[in-house]
This record gives C-alpha cells, structure tokens and sequence, in this order.
C-alpha cells in the first residue's frame, strides 16, 4: 500500500510537465478597466460577440442576440450601447438560425447559419451581397445522422474563440468535422481551419491536428484549436487545448516554428479511455479534471503572444456545465515575446470568486491585454480588465 | 388461505402507499410545486425545458409554445437570456401557460433536466416522460 502510494507520487512528479526553477522577468498588472452597460436584451455571457475597433468612428465591442435576431454595439469608450443592428426585422431570409457572426466593417457583416453549412454577406442595407456554400453541391444530409455525407463537409463554426478572418481575397475560417468526436478518425481531419475563396469558392481544408495527437481519442471538449493572424508578417499562431505547444504557420499551415507554452504546475491531459468514451458524466470529468488550453492572441503594438489556459475546475455541478458562468474556472495567462525567441516572460492566475468569473474571451487593443470579467449579482454590466506586462 | 390473502392486500396497500409518497417526494414534483407556487393539477400536463438544451430540441418545443397549438404548461429553467424569452412568449407568460425559472430554483432544490421533460398524471400516478 505504502508503496503504491509512493509510486503513484514519484509518476505525478514525472507526469507533471512544470519546468523547474524557470524564471519568468515580468509580471502582468492591472492597468485599466472598461465597464459596458447592457440593455435588457443583451446578456453578459451571451455565446457570439467580437472586439471591434472601429464602428462608426467608436472602439466598440458586439454581441449577437440570437432569438431577437440582432446585433448590439456597445462603445468602449463610455460603455452605452451605440446602436442595435436589426437584420432579422430587414432582411426577410435571415429571421432564425444564424448563430456566428464577424463584422469586417459598418457595410460588411458575416452570418453563419451554422445548420444549414452557409454564410452569408450582408451590406448595411441589409441585403444579401454573397452566400458562401459549405456543403458540396452533391452533398446531402444523412437522416441518421443529421450531418453531411460527406466526410470533407465541414460545420462552419468560429465562435468560442475560434477563427474568421477575411485576408486578401480569402476567408479563414474554422470547421467542425462531420465526425464524431470520440472516434480516431475525427483527429486525422484537416478541416480545422479553411480557406474560401470569395473570387473561385473554392474551399481549402488547411490545418489539422499535431502528430502526437492524431492515433488517440481526445472528445469533443479537448478538440478545439484557437487561433490568431499577424497580418503584419503574415503569420498565423494556434493553440490546441491539450497540446502544451504553441505552432506558428504560414497561410498555408506550414509550421515556421514551435514552441513550449504551459504555466508553472501544467499536467499533460491524457487521451480519453475507454470508459471516459462511453460513460457521458466520466467524460465530463475528463474534460474538468485536466488543464484545458484556452484562447491564443497577438499583441501587435507590444509583440507578444498571450496564451489562456484554464485549470481543473475544483467545484462543479455537471448538470450545470452548459453554463458558461457555472462551467468558469480559475486561469492561467501567459505572455510569450517574439522578440525573444518567444521566451514567457509573464504569467498570472485569474481566481474566480463569490464576487465574479474571469471568462476567456479575450482581445488586444492598445491599451493592452483586456479579458472578461462577470460580476455574479449584476446581469447589466460587463466588464474588461486590461493587463499589461511590466 | 385467508391469512396469505390479507398478508397481500396489506402487501399492495403498503407498495400503493409507498408510491404515493414517493410521488409526494419526488423532486420533480417538488420543483413544480415550488414554480406553481401550488401543487401541479392532476388534470394538467407539464412540460420541463433548460434553455441549454440543444437548440433543435429547444426550438421545436418553443414553436409549439409560441404556436399556442398545446393545453400544456411550460416551465423553462436555466435562461441563457430572460429579457428575450419573456418577450418572445409575453402572451403566454400573462396567461399563465409558461414559467420562467429567472430565481433558479431548479439549482437551490437540485433539480435538472438536461432533456426535456413531461410530466403527467396517468391515474395511477406521476409519470416523467423525456421527450426526444
């Protein structure tokens, strides 16, 4: 017995992949913070929102208010709402189902009706400027499954953190495999970012999963890549939640360079057993018991890369993990500089509180590194707190 | 002959008391008392929804809600956004055809329902019906 219980110390040890002794020079701190007051409609935690930088002249952050079919535009500056884009009330095709959304500009807004594989191009007056189609000509639905035939279809999803970019004449955008997420097959895709071309519509799959990670089972909660675009020097940097490597790529996903990005006291997440397969709440668990790597941002005025991970979640109700509130869990957030070979060169944790959550969703301005902060009593404000490295 | 008779009507007597007050304790039961605010009707079948449940599944229930083409009565628990359900279904809210649980008593009694739910009375008792 005592020696199981000395073994299994001595391999949690091991297991852990904490660098001994590193040194980290800077230290993030608390610089600023944006507080935005939201209409009754708007909720704080609503599921597709997005940093803007210039609407109409504003900073300004938007939320999409699925259910009112409306966008709502707050400004950074002084918190109000700016105004509310109703494109359900005038655009008759686009009244139920869109979930994403990505707005290039006041004249271009992107909407993804996510079921039906298309995402559409508005102009500001609402009408319907292009229709990409995601789904192959030849493609139908599988009434089994409700997915796509085919297994090169791919969900067009980019909310959570994931990616849509317009660059050049092509947009990036992340997919969701029509494979289920506790199969081998779902890790071998390469439909995890893509590229469309608004001139041919052609649609590339571009990126896929590292190596180490293909051959295992990894579900639907350890499958995501975030990703961000330094247009400046054309590269991209992507973060996969249970890989402790941050890859830097090309536009065609070739990796330029690699490197290790974990926080002090990082326990590798293993692939899902078998038992974690097939049992939904032993799933769940896998999915609260390990580290879970978060979202990935370029910090263009400073050169950094700033990479979120979340830690075990130490309280939880799982019939309540639907709940972006409920499911919140303490934070790591680390700052990598590019000028030093991406060396860390800060890390903090966000704790939660009985007071408020910290929620990864995150953006860069030039006041700095500004992440989500609900307050639990006050529905009608949101808050960024914004970190510099110091 | 006479005794085994009795031993088994006091057997169901007991096994038919038994049911009625687990029934009473049931917390599905309990939940809809506490949403009511009095007991659910015999007469009456509920139905029990989370706003976090899958939005296909959500939808098609919410449809026959804002269809007014049911006599059931909704409860909706876990709002992801109360301002716009109560908009959407202001109707049916004034006319008492559909709860929303905006105190989440669902989480203080411990109640769930990651499906959705009717519960009837089948004249022998409470039945809890997921519905697909």
């Amino acid at each position: 017995m005592r020696f199981t219980f000395i073994s299994v110390f001595i391999l949690g040890l091991f297991s852990c992949a904490e660098k001994s002794g590193e040194e980290i020079p800077s230290a993030f701190r608390e610089v600023h913070s944006y507080q935005l007051n939201l209409d009754r409609f708007t909720s704080p935690v609503e599921d597709y929102y997005q940093y803007i930088k210039n609407w109409k002249g504003q900073e300004a952050y938007a939320f999409h208010v699925m259910g009112k079919e409306e966008i709502k535009l707050y400004s950074l500056g002084n918190g109000a709402l700016i105004e509310t884009v109703s494109y359900g009330e005038n655009q008759p095709n686009l009244q139920s189902g869109i979930h994403d959304l990505y707005i290039l500009n006041e004249d271009s807004i992107f909407l993804n009706r996510r079921r039906a594989y298309k995402v559409y191009l508005i102009n500001q007056e609402f009408e319907i400027v292009k229709t990409m189609d995601f789904m192959g000509g030849n493609d139908e639905i599988d009434k089994n499954t409700g997915w796509p035939k085919s297994k090169e279809t791919f969900m067009p999803v980019w909310s959570r953190n994931r990616f849509f970019r317009k660059i050049g004449d092509k947009i990036f955008i992340s997919g969701a495999p029509n494979i289920i997420a506790s199969s081998v097959d779902a890790f071998n895709t390469k439909t995890l970012l893509n590229s469309y071309s608004l001139e041919t519509e052609e649609i590339t799959p571009l990126l896929g999963y590292p190596e180490k990670m293909q051959g295992n089972i990894w579900g639907e909660f350890f499958n995501l890549v975030f990703s961000d675009y330094n247009p400046e020097e054309d590269f991209f940097v992507h973060s996969y939640a249970a890989d402790e490597r941050v890859y830097i790529t090309d536009q065609a996903m070739n990796v330029i360079h690699d490197f290790e990005a974990y926080p002090k006291g990082y326990k590798k997440v293993p692939p899902l057993t078998i038992k974690e397969i097939e049992n939904s709440d032993a799933l769940l668990s896998h999915w609260q018991d390990n580290d879970l790597f978060g979202s990935i941002h370029w910090d263009p005025y400073r050169k950094l890369i700033y990479r979120i991970m979340e830690e075990p979640n130490v309280d939880y109700t799982i019939d309540l993990l639907r709940d972006p509130i409920d499911r919140a869990r303490n934070m790591v957030v680390m700052a990598f500089d590019a000028k030093q070979d991406y060396r860390k060169v800060a890390e903090m944790r966000l704790k939660k509180s009985g007071n408020g959550v910290y929620l990864d969703r995150c953006f860069v301005n030039e006041k700095g590194f500004n992440i989500t902060y609900v307050e639990l009593d006050n529905e009608d404000k949101l808050y960024f707190k914004t970190f510099l490295v110091e | 002959m006479k005794k085994i008779v009795f031993l088994l009507i006091l057997q169901g007597f007991l096994a038919l008391s038994c049911s009625e007050r687990s029934s009473k304790d049931d917390i599905t039961l309990v939940y809809l008392e506490s949403i009511l605010t009095k007991p659910p009707l015999i007469s009456q079948s509920y139905i029990i929804v989370s706003d976090y449940s899958c939005l296909p599944c959500r939808e098609a229930i919410y449809q026959k809600l804002e269809d007014k083409s049911s006599e059931d009565v909704y409860i909706i628990l876990m709002l992801r956004n109360k301002a716009v359900l109560e908009d959407r279904f202001h109707e049916t809210i004034l006319e008492k055809r559909l709860y929303l649980d905006s105190l989440e008593i669902n989480k203080k009694i411990g109640f769930f329902a990651s499906q959705a739910i009717r519960v009837y009375y089948d004249g022998d008792g409470w039945v809890n019906e997921q519905i697909e």
